[in-house]
Order: structure tokens, then C-alpha cells, then sequence
């Protein structure tokens, strides 16, 4: 079984009286443990598709599976738990709550889900232990730096252990000397954890990282190829 | 430029949101509403105190005029025999209540000179004036005005029942006036009799209440009034039309003042209400106005098309508020005038609202002002979005948790120092008519300012219980809510303060009501002991009762159960007005009571009360009681002495003793019964109070007094039922501010919901982001709602702590000095509980309302949001 496959995904977005298709059949397939780059131009879909993917759309045709289960079917409800519990992501502009620490950031999606902080606190130390923050935990956001807010950031989209972890640019805010750091830094975390990364990026060096490069244009897949780390 | 940005941008916006502009205007028209209505309804006041003025005082140049108990009538001859004296014409004035209708203020004419002064046009009986002599002939002849013919169902040669000094009488009406000249006094509401028949008829035998003077042409008016002053003594007044104006006008000054300041403070609050939505729509198009800087619109540009959407929303909301206040004067004006003739012990009875074209146009530029200044800041906000910021969102989220400026820490500071300034004067018992104006300024300009740093404080206190490793720390929800809240404490405050300054007008003026309501009856439980009370048919507390005469005391001594005790069963009491020094106060004249009640009725404060009362009812003594608000407003303590103008010339009065007394705002003397009909050659009384003998019940004597003089329009109150009409004195006293506590609360809800809504807006990319990592609708909703909840508790709380604190200082200080009564604060717990509770309603309401739109937030959308 697949870790996540779609199947004729199509989106269409009503503007005034006229549909723009912005996904027009998409059918790909990952695997667990790998970390793939889903590249093209602007309006080629890619960021839709991460949306549909990652439960914040609904497709307008074509199916979702993810750990086996058609997430388009989910209500609200179960689709909100099962981001919280089996999805991680990461933004381009990090999106960390301003009135909370580094540790209390990356403990919010399993507070959300009920869980005591006491419980979450040392998973969220080891997490920024990991991604070389240890000592900066009790910092607020305003007293990071824009790389070290994105580290915070994936230290959170990794706290639920979940089985798919989605990146939308995430150094496209970041100079290229950060940007690379903790791009590697990103991919060796959920290498040696074993989770699967899908991986927005319209930077080919972002995307020579990945096992694998999906290309999108005009909303079908235009190639799927073994990325350069792969080969 | 200007004129195209609001065209094709701020128009099209407005077009767009038509809800969030419409709610905008009505805020705007609540406001101005309250605003206009209090205007109004103070100036009609002004415009009832003139029309009755000159209705009563017709062609007259003069006016003489003596104390409520009437002068000497030998003064009319006194009058007349001033040289430049045309005419001198006398009259009685008398309030008496009409059985089963309401009172009629009846004038006893001198039907043969009162055409020289005054005019009355009849209808239907034409002759009845013409022709004096029958009138005259007809003892029971009365003549009323169509208005209240028609509103008592009357007609020529009905019958109606009058009560007098001598109790029910009889009356024919001979006559219907028609609204002009001296008909048109008192709102239509009076009567005419020959002035011989009222005399007898109202206990003023020998007596006049007023003379109206004509002067002979080319006199010098100025010297006449000074020779008539002369020739009647210094014990009556010399007034002009226009004196006497200014006389009503500036003993009602305090409390339209009062009225006028919480008008001002709802005007303000839809100030708050206008500034927010146009932070709301400058956060909103913040993208816009980034294109429009980037596309080279000025700064100024940017900031007219902001204030020029206010201003129109101002013109809208002042243009609607001016129709609402119209319909709201209308509403309250007769619960004013009750509070004011309640309040002054005067009749105000202003019906009609005088709504001039100048008040309509004053109230549309006060919205367009209040409007226009409210938008300044907000559109000042506008003009420093850079151009750039139309070339990408950048990033959200991560904005630093604001820090207090150090412009905020000062108004923060000068907020405190308000107060504490203001605590200061209260407690300094500095008093000066600029003071008066000033303390309410300070307190609610204060008390505005300081809010955010209270507020800042309260949830900083919160936050840390909410730490997950505090005691609530697994209210994850509540955090975020708290801790966004705490981000931006200048927004926070911002909110809080548009549903406090709301609240807070409820609770200063539940604890100015209830602090009086507590005083008075803590008073009248301490004096007023008696079992039971009669006089005429009325309601003796606010002295809307015929005042008697004394003879009726034997027939009451009579009645089975009443005790005798010294000889007396019945003693009788009378309370009148009397202008001292210029100011309209309060004489209560009282005989010695039965000794089971003693002197324990008199509310001494500086001295034991037996010693006090012994000098009191010793005939050797010429002395009085003044009450704390007489000393204050006079300068006089306990031991001094006191002048006063009498019907037996001026007399010179021992201070016995300072008490406690709510009969006056200006103050009150009490003194011995005997004493005041010496001198004020008054033999009326306004009641009588009984003991019931032992054996006897309450109601059985009651009942029995009311079975043998109820006939003659005479009632007895038992002290229980008494205690419940000062219930619905004081309910009737303040019934007018609901329809404020109202308005202004619908503003302040107005407020917080717009203010919420802009804070959603700012942080809707945030918002997205939270349902992304899988916060849940319902999660989501909480949130908002917990931060609704706070707002609304904080607004609650800070309403109470600065309510009570501002209501406390007021009560203590301004309302001693701005409207005389000293009054002990009192605070009503369960109204301050109430109100905190509706802060929270209003924030659940408001909450709820944003939580729905936030749930049903798109989150593709959210995090495209700029």
C-alpha cells in the first residue's frame, strides 16, 4: 500500500462567473520515507496540490489516500484531528505564534489535541535539541532569526510524529547561505526519523535535495523523476 | 486625486461592506440620538420655565413675588401707590389636585383689573368673563382650558371635584379656555376662580402669591423697580420676566448638566465605534493601499479618502441620530420633567419638545465631527503603509508581540495621574464651579486612558495562571486566547474600553441611584416613625398633596384609635419653600410628637438631639435646624446665627443643630411649628402625623380615618405604605436613565463587535495557520469566543473598579456641590454583578457572532491573506 495516492485530482477555482482549473487530472503516488520535491512555475499547481493533499482544500473531482484512508470524505471535524495527528507542516513564512516560546510553539498541535504539556514539553526539547536549538526554547519568535524560526517551525511540524510531512518554500524566505542549512538540516531530521516529506520549492536547489522531482505544469504532472540525491 | 480615491476606492469599499457601514452609522446615530435628545429635552426645559414665565406675567413689566405661603394682599395697595405704577395686579397661585385626574394649578384672578395684564380667550361662554358680576355671583364657578377639559372629559357646566385646604370640594366648570395667553401656562394645565373664592378655598385668607406690576409709559423701569423694592421690603422679590427665567433656569443647571455629560459620553463611544471600523477597513485594504501608494497616491490622499468615508458616515449616523433623538426626547421628556419636579419639589411639566431647526443641524455636525475627528488616527495609520508592501505578503505571524511605546506609557501614566488627581480634589472637599466641570472630565478621560494598562495587567495576571505550567494550564484554548489579547494591549485596551466606558455609565449611575435610594431610606426609616400619616388625597413625600387646614386635626382626634397623647392626636406638620439669598429652599415646620416617638425623628449630628430639640420647641427660642447641604451652600455651621426674610419682616434665627435632610438641594430649616405660624402667618399644614393607640391595628385605624374623612378628600398612609411610595418616588426619579443605560450599551456592544472584528482581520493568515497544524473549527470558535469572553469580563471588570470609583468621588464631592444632596455611598453589588454579567453577555453575543464568521473561514484563503 502506498503511503499517499491520488487519483484524477482535479481543483477548480469559481472567479466571477468563469472556472479557473487550476489541477486537471493528477495521479502520483509516494512511498514512505521519501522526500519528494514538487517543483514547476508559478500557476502550475503545485501549491494546490499540497493544499489537497495536506487537507486544506477539498478536490472538486479525484480522491486523496493517504495511510489508506480517502481523506476528501473526512468532516471538518476528523479532518482537523487527522492534521493534527498524522501531518506536520511547514510554511515559507514559518507562521510561529508570536506570543509563544520556541517549546510551547512546537508543543501546539499535540496541546490542541488534549495532550498535557508535561507529557509533549521533553518531545519539544529533544525535537529543538535536534535541530540545534536546545538552548533557545524559552525564546519568543520576535528573538529568532528568520532561520531559526523555520527550525522551530519544522521541530513542530515533526512533534506528532506524523506519517507526512508538508513544506510550502521553505527557505523561500530565507537567504540562500540559511535557506541551504536548514534545508539540510530539514532532510537529515526526517531522514533519520524515517517520515515522508512533500516539498513545494521553484528552487532547484531546494529540489536537488529530494529523492524524487515531480514537475507540474498547467495543473497535470509534466515529469516524475528520481531527484538528484537519489541518483 | 482626492476626489477619484474616494470614488474608485473608498465608495466601492463602502458599496462592498454595506453591514459593517450601516452598523458604523447607527453607533454614529445612538450616539448623536442621546445626544440631541438630552439637548432637546434641557432646552424645552429652558423654553417651558420662559413660555410659563410670560404666560403668567403678560404685559406685566414686573413681577412681585413672596415665599409658596403668599404675602400680606395690603402690599398690592403698597404697589400702587408707587408713583410710575400704571397697574398692580394680585393673584393666587395654587396647586391642587383634581380627584381622579391629575393636579391643576389654580389662579384666583381679580376678574376686574386681570385684563390689564393677562389675556383669556373663552370659548362657549364668552360672557362668563365679560361679565365678572356672574361669575362672581356663582361661588363654585371655575373656568379650565380645553386642553385638560378634554383630557378629564370635561364640559360647560360639568362638575369637578378640587381638593382644598377645607378637603373635597365641588366646582363648576363655567368655562373653557382657549390655549393663549395665560392658558397656555403649566402645559394648559390650569384652572381660574375669583380670587376671593381661592383665597378661602386654598387657606390664603388676606394673602396674595404674586402681583404683577404695569408701569406707566416713559418710566424708567430700572428706578421703579428699585422704588417698588423699596416701598415692599426686602421680605419679596422685584423680579423681571427674565430674572425669573434665569432663577428656574439655574436651579435645574446641575442636574441637566449631569444629563448633558452622559449624552457627551455616548457621543464619544460612537466616536470609538467610528475610529474602529476605519482601523477595521485600513487593515482590511491594507493591500490596497499599498497599490494605491505604489501607483502614486500622496499621503494626504490616502488620509482625506479615509476621513472623508467618516465624514459621510458621520453626516449619515447625525442625520439619522437627529430623528432617533427626536423620538427619544419625546419618550423621555415626561420621565425627565418628573425626575426634575421630584427632585426640585417644583412642578416642571414639559410636554411638548421644542425641536428647532438649529438643534437638528447641531446634532448632524456632531456626528460629522465626532465622526471626522474619531477617523484622524486610524487614517493617520492608513498613510504609513509603504508602497512596497504591494509586491508581496510577507510574513505573517511572526510579528513581534508589541511592546508598550513609550507614547502609550505616557497617556497610560496620565490616565493614573487623572485619577489620582481627581481623588485627590474628592478628598481635598475643594469646591468650585470649574471643579465641578473638571472631575467628571478627569474621571472619564482618566479613566480611559488608564484602561489598557489595567486591563494589560489583569490579563498578564491571567496568562501566567494559564501557563502550561501554571495552575490552568491545560486550557490551551484560553491561553491563545489570553495571549492574543496580550499582543497587541493597545488594540485590547482599545476594545475593552468601547463596551467599559458603556458599562460604566450603567454602573455610576446604578450607584448615584442606589446611594440615594439607601441614604434616603436609611433617613426616612430613622425620621419619619409616625404609624400613620394624613393629608389631602396625594403623595406626601414629593408634597404633591393640598396642604390643610389645622381645624381638621380635631375631627381626625375622633376617629377610634388614635392615640392621644399631651393633649394632641393629630400634629399637624407643614413643609413650604422659601427663597433665601436668592436660592429656593426648604421650610419644615413640626410640631413636638408623641412621646413614644420623641425626638428620635430629628437627625442631629452635632449635638445630643433631646438638648437640641428642648431649645427647638422652647417658645423663648427663635432658632432652626439646617441641613448639611444649607450649611455648605450658605457657609453656616451649628451655633451661628441666621437672617431670614418672613411675612413678619426680617428675623434673625439661633443654629441649633446641623441634621441630616433630603428635603431640599439647597437645603432645608426645620423649625417649630408654632414658631413658623408666628412668623409666616401660615395656619396650613401639609399633614398630620397619628399614633394608633395600643390595642388598635395599623390598617384598622387607617381604615377607620379614611371611612370618616376619605369623603372629604383626606387619606391616611400607614408608615409601611409610605416606605413603598419611596419606592416608586425613586423609581419614577431615575426611570429616564434606562433609556441611556440602554443606548449606551447598544453603542458599546456596537463597538466591541466592529473592534473584534478588525482584530480577526489583522491575523488571518495566523488564524489559517492554527487550522493547518489542525486546530478544529470548534477549537477555533473557542477561541474566539474565550477572547469575546475576556474582553467582555474586563470590559465588565474595569466598569466596576473605575465605575464605582468615579460614582464614588461623584457622590461624594461634585453631587454634594453640583446638586446639593449629601449622600453616603452606598454600592448595589448585585446591579455592579448585573452589569459585569452583561459585559460577559455581550461578549458571548459578540463572540459568538465572530466565531461563526471565523469558522467558516476557507483555510487556502487565510493563508493567502495579506
Amino acid at each position: 500500500m502506498h503511503l499517499l495516492e491520488t487519483q484524477g485530482l482535479r481543483k477548480t477555482y469559481q472567479q466571477g462567473k468563469h472556472g479557473v482549473e487550476v489541477l486537471r487530472g493528477i495521479d502520483v503516488t509516494v512511498e514512505k520515507g521519501e522526500f519528494v520535491a514538487v517543483v514547476g512555475p508559478s500557476g502550475s499547481g503545485k501549491t494546490t496540490f499540497m493544499q489537497l493533499v495536506g487537507g486544506l482544500d477539498r478536490p472538486t473531482a479525484g480522491s486523496v489516500r493517504l495511510s489508506g484512508e480517502s481523506i476528501e470524505t473526512f468532516s471538518d471535524a476528523r479532518l482537523s484531528a487527522f492534521r493534527r495527528r498524522k501531518l506536520g507542516f511547514v510554511f515559507q513564512f514559518f507562521h510561529l505564534l508570536p506570543t509563544l516560546s520556541a517549546e510551547e510553539n512546537v508543543c501546539l498541535p499535540l496541546l490542541l489535541d488534549g495532550a498535557s504539556f508535561a507529557k509533549v514539553a521533553p518531545m519539544a526539547a529533544e525535537l529543538l535539541e535536534r535541530v540545534g536549538l536546545g538552548h533557545r526554547k524559552d525564546h519568543r519568535p520576535d528573538q529568532l532569526s528568520g532561520g531559526e524560526m523555520q527550525r522551530v517551525a519544522i521541530a513542530r511540524a515533526l512533534i506528532a510524529n506524523p506519517v507526512l510531512v508538508l513544506a510550502d518554500e521553505p527557505t523561500g524566505n530565507l537567504d540562500t547561505k540559511t535557506g541551504k542549512l536548514v534545508l539540510e538540516l530539514f532532510r537529515d531530521t526526517v531522514k533519520e526519523r524515517g517520515q515522508t516529506v512533500i516539498m513545494v520549492t521553484h528552487d532547484p536547489r531546494a529540489a536537488a535535495l529530494a529523492d524524487r522531482v515531480i514537475a507540474l505544469r498547467d495543473g497535470v504532472v509534466e515529469t516524475d523523476e528520481p531527484g538528484l540525491a537519489k541518483s | 486625486m482626492i476626489r477619484n480615491l474616494v470614488r474608485f476606492a473608498g465608495w466601492r469599499y463602502v458599496r462592498q461592506k454595506p453591514v459593517r457601514a450601516l452598523l458604523t452609522v447607527i453607533g454614529v446615530a445612538l450616539g448623536v440620538a442621546l445626544f440631541v435628545a438630552i439637548s432637546a429635552i434641557n432646552d424645552s426645559t429652558l423654553d417651558f420655565f420662559r413660555d410659563n414665565v410670560n404666560s403668567m406675567s403678560g404685559k406685566a413689566s414686573f413681577t412681585v413675588l413672596g415665599s409658596e405661603v403668599g404675602f400680606a394682599e395690603e402690599t398690592v395697595e403698597v404697589v400702587r401707590t408707587v408713583p410710575g405704577v400704571q397697574s398692580a395686579v394680585p393673584m393666587i397661585e395654587n396647586r391642587a389636585r383634581h380627584v381622579g385626574g391629575k393636579t391643576v394649578i389654580v389662579f384666583g384672578i381679580d376678574l376686574l383689573q386681570d385684563s390689564a395684564v393677562r389675556s383669556y380667550q373663552t370659548e362657549g361662554s364668552a360672557d362668563v368673563i365679560e361679565d365678572p358680576l356672574e361669575f362672581l355671583n356663582q361661588e363654585d364657578s371655575i373656568i379650565v382650558t380645553k386642553a385638560f377639559a378634554a383630557h378629564h372629559g370635561l364640559e360647560v357646566e360639568s362638575p369637578i371635584d378640587l381638593l382644598t385646604a377645607l378637603g373635597q370640594k365641588r366646582f363648576v366648570v363655567r368655562g373653557l379656555l382657549e390655549p393663549s395667553g395665560a392658558a397656555k401656562a403649566y402645559g394648559g394645565g390650569i384652572a381660574i376662580m375669583d380670587i376671593d373664592g381661592a383665597r378661602v378655598m386654598f387657606g390664603k385668607e388676606g394673602k396674595v402669591d404674586r402681583i404683577d406690576v404695569i408701569p406707566e409709559p416713559d418710566v424708567d423701569e430700572d428706578a421703579l423697580a428699585a422704588r417698588i423694592q423699596a416701598a415692599v421690603g426686602s421680605g419679596l422679590r422685584v423680579e423681571r420676566k427674565e430674572n425669573q427665567t434665569e432663577a428656574l433656569s439655574r436651579m435645574v443647571q446641575g442636574y441637566q448638566g449631569i444629563l448633558a455629560f452622559c449624552s457627551l459620553l455616548a457621543l464619544l463611544i460612537g466616536m470609538f465605534l467610528v475610529a474602529n471600523t476605519i482601523a477595521v477597513a485600513v487593515a482590511d485594504r491594507r493591500r490596497d493601499i499599498a497599490v494605491l501608494r505604489a501607483l502614486g497616491a500622496s499621503r494626504g490622499g490616502i488620509l482625506s479618502m479615509f476621513v472623508i468615508e467618516a465624514a459621510w458616515m458621520g453626516l449619515l449616523g447625525g442625520a439619522l441620530g437627529v430623528l432617533l433623538g427626536r423620538g427619544l426626547a419625546e419618550l423621555l421628556v415626561e420621565r425627565v420633567s418628573a425626575s426634575m419636579t421630584r427632585q426640585y419639589v417644583t412642578p416642571i411639566d414639559v410636554s411638548e419638545i421644542h425641536f428647532a431647526a438649529s438643534q437638528a443641524v447641531t446634532g448632524v455636525i456632531a456626528g460629522m465631527v465626532a465622526a471626522t475627528l474619531a477617523a484622524l488616527w486610524p487614517a493617520w495609520q492608513a498613510t504609513r503603509v509603504q508602497g512596497a508592501e504591494a509586491f508581496g505578503a510577507g510574513p505573517a505571524g511572526d510579528r513581534p508581540v508589541a511592546k508598550s511605546t513609550r507614547r502609550a506609557m505616557i497617556f497610560r501614566l496620565a490616565g493614573v495621574a487623572m485619577l489620582a488627581a481627581l481623588g485627590l480634589l474628592a478628598s481635598s472637599g475643594a469646591s468650585h464651579p470649574a471643579l465641578d466641570v473638571l472631575k467628571p472630565v478627569l474621571g472619564a478621560v482618566g479613566a480611559m486612558l488608564a484602561a489598557p494598562m489595567f486591563v494589560a495587567l489583569g490579563l498578564r495576571g491571567l496568562d501566567r495562571l494559564l501557563h502550561p505550567r501554571g495552575p490552568l494550564g491545560r486550557l490551551h484554548i484560553m491561553r491563545l486566547a489570553c495571549q492574543n489579547l496580550l499582543r497587541h494591549p493597545s488594540r485590547t485596551g482599545g476594545n475593552v474600553l468601547s463596551l467599559m466606558i458603556g458599562l460604566m455609565l450603567v454602573i455610576v449611575m446604578a450607584v448615584i441611584q442606589f446611594s440615594f435610594k439607601t441614604s434616603i431610606g436609611d433617613w426616612n426609616s430613622r425620621t419619619l416613625r409616625s404609624d400613620l400619616w394624613v393629608s389631602s388625597i396625594g403623595r406626601v413625600l414629593t408634597l404633591d398633596v393640598q396642604p390643610l387646614s389645622e381645624s381638621l386635626a380635631a375631627d381626625i382626634e375622633q376617629v377610634p384609635g388614635v392615640d392621644i397623647a399631651d393633649g394632641k392626636g393629630a400634629r399637624g406638620f407643614r413643609i413650604v419653600h422659601h427663597v433665601h439669598d436668592g436660592r429656593q429652599i426648604v421650610l419644615k415646620a413640626w410640631e413636638r410628637q408623641h412621646p413614644r416617638i420623641g425626638n428620635a425623628m430629628f437627625d442631629v449630628i452635632d449635638r445630643p438631639v433631646d438638648q437640641a430639640c428642648s431649645q427647638l420647641f422652647d417658645p423663648r427660642t427663635q432658632g432652626v435646624f439646617v441641613s448639611q447641604n444649607f450649611a455648605l451652600h450658605f457657609g453656616k455651621q451649628t451655633g451661628g446665627t441666621l437672617e431670614l426674610e418672613t411675612p413678619s419682616g426680617k428675623q434673625r434665627f439661633q443654629i441649633l443643630g446641623t441634621i441630616v435632610d433630603y428635603g431640599s438641594p439647597e437645603g432645608t430649616l426645620v423649625l417649630s411649628r408654632d414658631l413658623y405660624k408666628r412668623l409666616w402667618r401660615d395656619p396650613l399644614v401639609t399633614g398630620f402625623s397619628v399614633e394608633v393607640h395600643i390595642g388598635f391595628t395599623h390598617e384598622a385605624v387607617r381604615d377607620a380615618i379614611d371611612a370618616r374623612l376619605g369623603q372629604r378628600g383626606l387619606v391616611a398612609t400607614m408608615n409601611r405604605e409610605l416606605r413603598v411610595q419611596f419606592g416608586e418616588v425613586m423609581d419614577e426619579s431615575f426611570g429616564y436613565t434606562k433609556a441611556i443605560e440602554i443606548a449606551a450599551l447598544g453603542v458599546g456592544l456596537l463597538a466591541l463587535l466592529s473592534t473584534l472584528l478588525m482584530s480577526l482581520l489583522t491575523r488571518m493568515r495566523e488564524l489559517g495557520m492554527l487550522r493547518a497544524i489542525g486546530m478544529s473549527r470548534q477549537q477555533l470558535a473557542r477561541m474566539i469566543l474565550g477572547e469575546a469572553i475576556l474582553l467582555g469580563a474586563f470590559g465588565g471588570g474595569a466598569a466596576a473598579a473605575l465605575g464605582i470609583y468615579i460614582a464614588k468621588l461623584w457622590v461624594v464631592s461634585s453631587l454634594a456641590s453640583s446638586l446639593g444632596w449629601f449622600v453616603r455611598v452606598h454600592i448595589p453589588w448585585l446591579s455592579v454583578a448585573t452589569t459585569i454579567g452583561t459585559g460577559l453577555v455581550v461578549g458571548i453575543v459578540v463572540g459568538l457572532l465572530c466565531a461563526r464568521r471565523v469558522a467558516a473561514l476557507e483555510i487556502r484563503v487565510a493563508l493567502e491573506t495579506s
